[in-house]
């Protein structure tokens, strides 16, 4: 651990002298708003990515890191837009009845799939049964949608351009998870050359080496400029360092925020959201940490603050409950949340019975360096509360299987992703979901929650989210910690690099500029 | 003949051992490629569903008697995650792996040998204390490192070279040589300093022997000495530490070909185990194991050559 220590230093050191001595050779860049210049239509460009796809079949991928590279090739009947809007994509208009019970899409005329066939009400249904696991023969591979899967009780073609869901229960949230993708009904390639409707459409692939799309030239909305883009794959972003210096990819998302500072003479760094509730998550259902006394203590004891200032230059949204405040009107901004007070919590441990201090572990996915990191922070932060914290790194899979899945662990650092509906952030408190990996009672939550979910008056459902969040708060169900800052380097070249509320890379709205 | 059938013998139940082995630590790991696949948002049924269709919830003993009674007809299976067959995904990224390797023997070979008995000819001189300090610094310096600092100076300040440019073989030939070159520089550095001081101490404690001496008094020229019949002896053990190295050499090559990005075998191995994808990483276990006992075994059979008391 002290060899791999010194190295990284020495390394950094190094770096940061040989970056020195090549600062003032660069020439030609002309600083400026690179979303100002005026677009420059075609061009090819690198975009890196640090996860490989697990699948090219959007309907069984499942890593948020293959999703925002599909999102170029694939659509649903709506599609977010970079406001957490969901717009008309496959679907030309649509219409929720008043009960909430029933969704009717009319599709768009004359949408092709890239292998040129027109996109029938016989495909979208396909689409929307597979992802909802109500085909006949449903391909184990394939990740049924639990939101989808309970919601939907029907969905049925009424002529040629019309599709209908009818619904178990009255749902007004359903639109996010219609953003799933159409995809050919008598299509059985998927996973090995993908067909979509999106503006990109699919070169080539090759495992741990690249993804290539090219322009889809026949696209009903408005083309990309882009005629090519490949996402080249990368172990991590250390590892794309040394390609980011000499100026070989175009667009890296996921910098630290040392490795931004070191780039940004070469590069715009552009700054957005992860579009992630990072916390330091507690097993509420065992000790120490289900004595709501510890829970709160640690609430005072960790100073979220100091993490963004170490981690990321003082960057990121700090949160102070289960919901990401990138759902504005369903955000509960009247939250204080708890203050950093190293007294506080050692009275409270003290209360709890702990005053001589405590020992716990806590449990880190190590792929995720930023969560490692957070981790550490916390460690040295929880010694001035007599607190010893032990990190115990994992494996993703590991992690998957015995925190997330298993429960077996007294607290863990990581970040969760959600789909763009308030309940898919806060559902999983539930005392009887299958995903509250936190343990987390309470009764007046789960009415709550099942009030919120049911509410058809938007008022009413953002009353209820409101409240959720104060209940996980006074219950301490975790120390949440932030929404992180992400950093990302574009090329200045190129603009209209956006981000969005969901974890995407929008390659049609980037071009050369002139 | 009967020693290469007995050779081989070895290398089948080695191999046999090895994937066993290989086999029962991923049923000891917590993760499987079914909660790999799914990730988050599954629920237990669909695990279970999927555990069934890749034959994971059946006992580890049947799971490896099917898997080794396909590998023998040379059928290694199906990649969980990428949905291809195993065969395809690694001969794809054989050549890169292969290449490194061998080219970094090349490297260790032709540049330890000269350097090696450069000096020799006056232990403890300005030369001899040169080629020690200099090969400590070799042993020393990690090849992830060296790495870095070589795209550093060749590509990014010298432009001599194409920072992230591999290609595969099909697409561009030379291109494919010339871009794998600095990764063996970095895999081959550490490797040679090993191997010259190994080679100077061999020939040092060569030249104290009576046979050298008495060449000497027979007039031998020292550099007649040294080529003829020093170098012989010291050929027997050098080629043991030869095919030692080769195994060091395909670790090197792992973590070298992350600092370059070279899509190889082992970032392959890497995302495989992160993946729990079973048949791949059975498929190149076993192709490193092979390789390993077949490079000792040639150490052997050229033992042999070499030396004909050893039989």
């Amino acid at each position: 651990m002290k060899r791999k220590l010194f190295l990284a230093l020495l390394m950094f050191s190094v770096m940061t002298a040989l970056c020195a001595c090549n600062g003032g050779t660069d020439k030609g860049d002309t600083p400026g708003d690179i979303s100002s210049g005026t677009p420059a239509a075609g061009g090819e460009i690198v975009v890196g990515i640090t996860q490989d796809l697990d699948s090219l079949d959007p309907h069984i991928a499942v890593a948020a890191g293959t999703d925002e590279v599909l999102f170029n090739i694939f659509e649903g009947l709506v599609k977010p837009d970079k406001d957490g809007n969901f717009v008309e994509a496959v679907a030309e208009k649509y219409v929720i009845s008043e009960d909430a019970m029933t969704y009717t899409f009319t599709l768009r005329e004359n949408v092709k799939f890239h292998n040129g066939d027109t996109v029938t009400v016989d495909d979208v249904v396909y689409s929307l049964k597979r992802c909802a696991g109500l085909l006949d023969v449903q391909d184990p591979n394939v990740l049924v949608d639990s939101a989808l899967s309970r919601s939907i009780k029907e969905v049925v073609a009424t002529d040629d351009r019309t599709v209908v869901l009818y619904l178990n229960a009255a749902n007004t949230e359903l639109l996010p998870y219609l953003s799933c993708a159409i995809i050919p009904c008598d299509y059985d390639n998927q996973a090995k050359s993908p067909v979509g409707t999106g503006p990109f459409k699919f070169v080539s692939y090759s495992p741990l080496e690249s993804f290539v799309v090219e322009k889809n030239a026949d696209y009903y909305g408005t083309p990309a400029y882009l005629d090519k883009v490949t996402f080249k794959i990368y172990a991590s972003s250390d590892a794309a360092f040394l390609e980011l210096m000499a100026g070989k990819i175009h667009i890296f998302p996921y910098l630290t925020d040392e490795q931004a500072t070191q780039l940004s003479q070469k590069y715009t760094i552009e700054v957005g959201t992860m579009n992630l509730v990072q916390a330091l998550f507690l097993n509420n259902g065992a000790a120490p940490f289900n004595n709501v006394k510890v829970r709160q203590a640690f609430c005072h004891a960790v100073n979220r603050q100091e993490i963004l200032d170490m981690l990321s230059g003082g960057r990121g949204t700090l949160i102070n409950s289960g919901m990401t405040p990138g759902l504005a009107s369903y955000y509960n901004n009247s939250i204080a949340g708890y203050e950093y007070n190293a007294e506080k919590a050692k009275q409270l441990l003290a209360e709890a019975g702990y005053a001589n201090g405590l020992e716990i572990t806590i449990t880190v996915p190590s792929n995720y360096q930023y969560h490692m990191d957070t981790a550490q922070v916390i460690v040295e932060q929880l010694k001035k509360v007599g607190v010893t914290a032990k990190i115990e790194p994992v494996e993703w899979a590991t992690w998957l299987s015995d925190v997330y899945k298993g429960r077996e662990y007294q607290a863990t650092v990581v970040g969760l992703d959600f789909n763009l509906a308030p309940s898919d952030v806060v559902k999983r408190y539930q005392s009887t979901a299958s995903n509250n990996f936190m343990n987390y009672v309470n009764e007046s939550y789960d009415t709550t929650f099942a009030k919120a979910l049911a509410a058809i008056n938007e008022q009413e459902k953002q009353d209820a989210y409101k409240e959720l969040q104060k209940l996980l708060y006074e219950d301490a169900a975790s120390v949440y910690i932030q929404d992180p800052a992400l950093l990302t380097a574009v090329s200045k070249e190129l603009g209209g690099y956006t981000f969005y509320p969901v974890y995407v890379q929008d390659m049609s709205l980037v071009y050369y500029v002139k | 003949m009967k020693f290469i059938l007995k050779r081989i013998g070895t290398l089948i139940i080695t191999l046999v051992i090895i994937s066993f082995l290989s086999f029962l630590a991923f049923s000891f790991i917590p993760g499987d490629a079914a909660v790999a696949n799914l990730g988050m948002d599954a629920d237990e049924a669909a695990v279970e569903a999927l555990r069934e269709e890749l034959g994971l919830n059946r006992p580890v003993v049947v799971q490896y008697g099917d898997w080794l009674l396909s590998a023998l007809q040379g059928d290694f299976g199906e990649s969980t995650q990428y949905h291809l067959p195993v065969s395809e995904l690694v001969a794809k990224r054989l050549p890169a792996t292969v290449t490194l390797a061998l080219y970094s023997m090349v490297l260790i070979c032709v540049i330890s040998f000269p350097l090696g008995m450069l000096g020799t000819n006056k232990p403890g001189g300005a030369v001899d204390t040169a080629m020690t300090v200099l090969s400590q610094i070799g042993m020393a310096v990690p090849q992830f490192f060296l790495g870095i600092l070589l795209t550093f100076f060749f590509g990014i300040v010298l432009n001599w070279f194409t920072v992230g440019g591999y290609v595969s073989p099909q697409e561009d030939m030379a291109g494919f040589l010339s871009f794998l070159i600095l990764p063996a520089v970095a895999v081959a550095v550490p490797k040679c300093a090993t191997m010259t001081r190994y080679i100077r101490n061999a020939v040092v404690a060569q030249k104290k022997m009576d046979y050298v001496r008495t060449a000497r008094g027979k007039g031998n020229s020292e550099k007649r000495i040294l080529l003829n019949h020093v170098l012989i002896n010291v050929m027997m053990p050098v080629v043991t530490m030869l095919a030692m190295m080769a195994a060091d050499v395909l670790a090197g090559s792992i973590v070298v070909e992350q600092v370059f990005n070279i899509p190889g075998l082992g970032r392959l191995l890497i995302t495989s185990i992160s993946n729990r994808d079973y048949p791949v990483v059975q498929a190149i276990v076993v192709y490193i194991a092979s390789t390993v006992v077949i490079m000792n075994t040639i150490a052997d059979i050229l033992y042999q050559k070499l030396d004909p008391r050893v039989r």
